[in-house]
């Protein structure tokens, strides 16, 4: 791995070829990805990875894509609007 | 102009005439006209009235005398001058109207002129009560002028709910009306847990899972017992109108936000990942994140969505409550914005777009695909007991309901098919497309 990856980590979420899941995430797996949840069902991983590896990922064959994982937060429970 | 004493007495007792109402477009007038005149210069108007318009003798009436007016305005040979308003209500033979038109066009001292309607009330607020009474519409009262302006909103509203057995929602998609019920379907509802011991939910909990670490799939919120109520409540409910589209589908809950509200894509992802494998004809997510206007869809969840339909599930996810109508509408929230997923927007009472409904100002899957009632929705809350909430939260479980009973009744029916005749049986509205999509969710 390159020691220029020195950003801070960040969440992903990817999509992934569901024909060979195991393969495409192992190799996301060496090119710096942390994987926090797999669901091959569907073809889509969770994980970490430093920041400017995202690029990497994204090169990977049988990776479909790489969004940032994002928090979503619904209003107070006492808010007239949900 | 002030309030004066043309008021109800002056006015409202009036009788209908005699001389025979012109009946116009939508209004029915009396005959006469409502002539509104220069305050300092009276005389000099009523005066060309009479040269050119031949008007009935003019009867002064001050402030305090308001005894005989019912009974001059009754006579069609008087126009009555109200002095202190600078208004007259004036007597003219229909062969003159168009010259008292044209007079009042021409001269200074007349500041309006306009046939006097008649003008029914009819409150939505208070549905009982017969429409016996009429006001004039061109009058100087403002509680009398805001009452008509109540009137005419209520009748582009139509009628008032009554919510005795049924919630206003259910009537507006006629989920009333639907034999069918979702027995057997699955719905999964991605959310903050579910009040696993609620009553109107007993023995329909198929499955449950959180993916929230070191939270149990039980609501601390409250936000997904109510979502979960308006899709799967029971048809008897332990109390008040039944509220839940479809009372005999299975449930999954899955808890994928906090008992704070919060949750990761990662945490949605493996929730989405779970209700298909467990068989879900429809996940419901409530949840979403604001997106940037031009700003693309997640791709990630893009894939997902396409391989669930594959898979048999449809998505169904609230369009975002962002907007601040009518100056600022914002574009459909993340997952909600991806094409093969299904956006939701809120619809109130009226059948309008709720002010805080997002709207389709982004392409490429940004759009309303179909609007359910999300405003003062009446459900289901922890406890064993209800709430009312408001939300694009709580129009898209509406959704996923009709999925279910769509389902029931085409048991083959492909997740395509199912989402295909979901648009196709919505029922057109006048609202935007932007705003509503395809119109207002029906269930079969």
């Amino acid at each position: 791995m390159s020691e220029s990856s020195a950003s801070e980590p960040v969440g992903v979420i990817l999509s992934v070829d569901p024909d060979r899941f195991a393969e495409v995430v192992e190799a996301l797996r060496r090119a710096g990805l942390e994987v926090t949840a797999e669901q091959p069902i569907v073809g889509t991983l969770s994980g970490t990875v430093a920041e400017d590896r995202i690029p990497t990922l994204q090169a990977i064959d049988g990776v479909d894509s790489v969004d940032r994982d994002r928090t979503i937060q619904l209003p107070p429970p006492d808010s007239p609007i949900q | 102009m002030a309030n004066g004493p043309m008021d109800r007495r002056a006015y409202g007792e009036q009788p209908d005439r005699p001389s025979g109402p012109l009946t116009g477009q939508n209004s029915e007038y009396t005959g006469r006209y409502v002539v509104l005149l220069d305050p300092s210069n009276q005389e000099s108007g009523l005066n060309a009235l009479r040269a050119n318009a031949d008007i009935a003798s003019v009867e002064r009436v001050r402030g305090t005398d308001i005894e005989n007016i019912t009974e001059l305005l009754e006579r069609p040979d008087v126009s009555v001058l109200f002095e202190d308003l600078a208004a007259a209500v004036v007597e003219v033979r229909p062969d003159q109207r168009h010259a008292l038109v044209t007079t009042a066009e021409a001269e200074s001292s007349i500041i309006a002129a306009e046939p006097e309607r008649m003008v029914y009330a009819m409150p939505i607020t208070a549905p009982h009560q017969a429409p016996t009474e009429f006001f004039p519409s061109y009058r100087s009262d403002e509680d009398v002028v805001s009452r008509h302006t109540e009137a005419e909103i209520a009748i582009g509203q139509g009628p008032a709910w009554h919510e005795k057995a049924w919630t206003w929602g259910l009537q507006a998609i006629r989920a009333n009306l639907s034999a069918l019920t979702g027995k057997g379907v699955k719905i999964a509802v991605l959310d903050t847990g579910v009040d696993t011991s609620h009553a109107d939910f007993a023995g329909r909990i198929t499955a449950t899972a959180s993916f929230v670490p070191g939270e149990a799939v039980q609501d601390g919120n409250g936000h997904g017992t109510h979502c979960i109520g308006t899709a799967a409540g029971s048809a008897k409910p332990r109390q008040g109108p039944r509220y839940g589209v479809a009372p005999e589908a299975q449930i999954l809950a899955a808890k994928v936000l906090n008992n704070a509200g919060s949750g990761s894509d990662g945490q949605i992802l493996a929730g989405m990942a779970w209700a298909i494998a467990s068989g879900a004809k429809v996940i419901s997510m409530s949840l979403g994140a604001r997106v940037r206007p031009g700003e693309l869809f997640p791709q990630t969840y893009e894939n997902l969505a396409k391989r669930a339909l594959q898979l048999g599930t449809v998505i169904v996810a609230a369009a975002g409550n962002d907007s601040m109508r009518p100056g600022s509408v914002v574009p459909v929230s993340r997952p909600a914005n991806c094409p093969s997923i299904l956006a939701v927007a809120s619809l109130d009472k009226a059948l309008n777009p709720s002010f805080f409904s997002n709207g389709g100002i982004n392409d490429q899957g940004g759009e309303i695909n179909i609007a359910a009632p999300g405003r003062d929705v009446h459900s289901a809350a922890p406890g064993n007991g209800y709430r009312v909430l408001s939300g694009t939260s709580m129009a898209t479980p509406h959704v996923a309901g009709v999925i279910a009973l769509l389902a029931q009744a085409n048991p083959s029916a492909t997740a395509a098919q199912l989402m295909a005749t979901l648009k196709a049986s919505a029922f057109p509205m006048t609202q935007p497309v932007r705003d509503v999509g395809a119109g207002i969710l029906q269930a079969p």
